[in-house]
């Protein structure tokens, strides 16, 4: 294959990407959600979810915290996964995690926990 | 959100470019980097943004890879075979068409790979599930044809044992406790170090390096070996332990002998077909193959079908890209290695590895290394194929899926 060939074939697959890119860009969001817009249908999407810490329940294995918005939710972290983040009450905190279902309640079974304030 | 993926992409593709051309800075090292920055990241960038800075330096770094490969003889895992003939071409003034070969790999078995995405979806957890507890056996399979094929009983003798001792390093090697980037000092061994020294003592000369735009492989030729690179590229991408090398020994195995423009269009073709299809096996089964991977797991836990398309597009953008970057680069060693005395720069790249492994691994890296070294440069003495030094992944494989 001639070298032209080859950088024609370059730029039409960059460009190429770049449309998709700029097309599926949209459908790519993982914005702030209401915690009273969480529901069954949203078990096991990955959420990002703001608010204050009320509560505050610490085990060997888990740090168990509840967030209000003011509405209320339990997050669930798992201390091997999230080794940094000491949460505090009162702390504001952000949380991206996955929707879960614990006896009957949802729950966010934190992947990532970051101190706001 | 365009403007952010966009952003991701560029850093990505400029970190790719460190990664591809530096030997040792793994893309796996850069992925973790990522991986324990993201949460401090996250009031300014979306959790995808890291996906696609990850999948643009990883497919960069599978274009850019194979110039030190080739123009220095310092391989990692996923080019270490392609060195010999790489290297056969650079001795013959061809060292650009060699990289422009593998970048014709690269670039075409991306494209075919994200055209064949839909199927992958489907055929994916079907191989999976039926073909894993064979796997040890196929690969062992392949072990004894690799040997067999070599002409002489003499010769056999020698594949059996460089295999082997190969094979017993990498076992001790990858289950050393402690030991930080274990196959930089064995892969640099095997394949790059024992080439630079064999060079020196035979003193080679790099002659005058042409760009030009001679070679030409007949349409079958490209075919068969993109071929092979697409399917053995994409199936070593499903299972744990395999790899481009795995799949590049699959790949010529199967389709029988290639010369060495077409090896080298296998090569190129293998490792990016992998790091794509790796992306399918994280949406379809979701299991991590390569460290990027992983680290796009760790990040994202599971990807829907608009986050895989994202990563597919961001793949041929960085594909793209790297192709004119790679052309580009590529003139710039050729100047490299015509300025400098051969001999020198083989010496200073000995001595780079060296300081490189000492820094990763310490005493116990520079250990692997002078064993590694003694190993890889026994098929040059005995006169049998490099890639039975592959034993160093192929064996502790196939002891993980058969034991």
């Amino acid at each position: 294959m001639k070298e032209k060939t080859l950088l024609k074939i370059a730029l039409v697959t960059s460009l190429l990407g770049l449309l998709t890119l700029y097309v599926i860009s949209d459908n790519i969001t993982l914005s702030q959600t209401s915690i009273e817009k969480i529901t069954l249908e949203n078990k096991d999407e990955m959420i990002k979810i703001k608010g204050l810490v009320n509560k505050v329940i610490d085990t060997e294995k888990v740090t168990i915290i509840n967030i209000i918005q003011p509405q209320e939710i339990t997050v669930v972290l798992f201390k091997e996964e999230n080794t940094t983040t000491k949460i505090k009450e009162n702390n504001e905190v952000e949380i991206i995690g996955k929707v879960d279902e614990y006896e009957g309640k949802l729950e966010v079974i934190a992947h990532r926990a970051r101190i706001i304030r | 959100m365009f403007l952010e993926f966009l952003i991701a992409a560029f850093l990505g593709i400029t970190a790719g470019i460190f990664t591809g051309l530096i030997p040792g800075i793994h893309i796996n090292l850069v992925s973790l980097l990522i991986v324990s920055i993201s949460s401090y990241m996250l009031d300014l960038v979306s959790l995808p943004f890291f996906g696609v800075f990850i999948i643009a330096m990883a497919i960069t770094h599978t274009f850019l890879d194979v110039l030190p490969a080739i123009f220095l003889g310092a391989p990692d895992a996923d080019t270490a075979l392609g060195v010999l003939p790489g290297h056969k071409l650079l001795l013959k003034g061809m060292g650009y068409e060699a990289i422009k070969l593998t970048l014709i790999g690269s670039l075409l078995s991306l494209i075919i790979a994200v055209l064949l995405f839909p199927l992958f979806i489907i055929i994916v957890p079907k191989i999976y599930n039926n073909i894993q507890p064979y796997i040890g056996y196929i690969l062992l399979a392949v072990v004894f044809y690799m040997i067999l094929i070599e002409k002489t009983l003499d010769k056999k003798f020698w594949a059996s044992f460089i295999f082997l001792s190969a094979g017993s390093l990498g076992i001790l090697v990858l289950t050393m406790p402690n030991l930080s980037q274990p196959l930089f000092p064995l892969l640099s061994g095997l394949f790059g170090l024992s080439m630079l020294i064999v060079s020196l003592f035979q003193k080679v000369e790099i002659p005058k390096q042409h760009i030009t735009d001679t070679i030409k492989i007949p349409k079958f030729e490209n075919i068969r070996a993109l071929t092979a690179g697409t399917l053995s590229g994409s199936f070593v991408s499903f299972f744990p332990g395999l790899g481009p090398a795995q799949a590049a020994i699959l790949g010529s195995t199967i389709m029988g002998s290639l010369g060495t423009f077409t090896f080298l269009i296998l090569i190129g073709s293998i490792n990016t077909v992998n790091m794509t299809v790796s992306l399918v096996s994280l949406y379809t089964i979701n299991k991590a193959r390569n460290g990027a991977v992983l680290a796009i797991r760790e990040l994202l836990q599971t990807i829907d079908l608009s986050t895989l398309i994202l990563f597919l597009a961001t793949a041929l953008l960085a594909g793209g890209i790297a192709t004119f970057l790679a052309l580009y680069l590529t003139k710039f060693f050729i100047k490299l290695v015509e300025k400098v005395n051969y001999s020198l720069l083989a010496l200073s790249v000995i001595i780079l590895i060296i300081l490189m492994v000492f820094y990763f691994s310490s005493w116990m890296g520079l250990l692997i290394l002078t064993v590694s070294t003694a190993i890889g440069i026994i098929p040059n003495i005995v006169n049998v194929k490099r890639s039975h030094s592959m034993g160093c992944l192929m064996l502790p494989v196939i002891l993980f899926f058969i034991l």
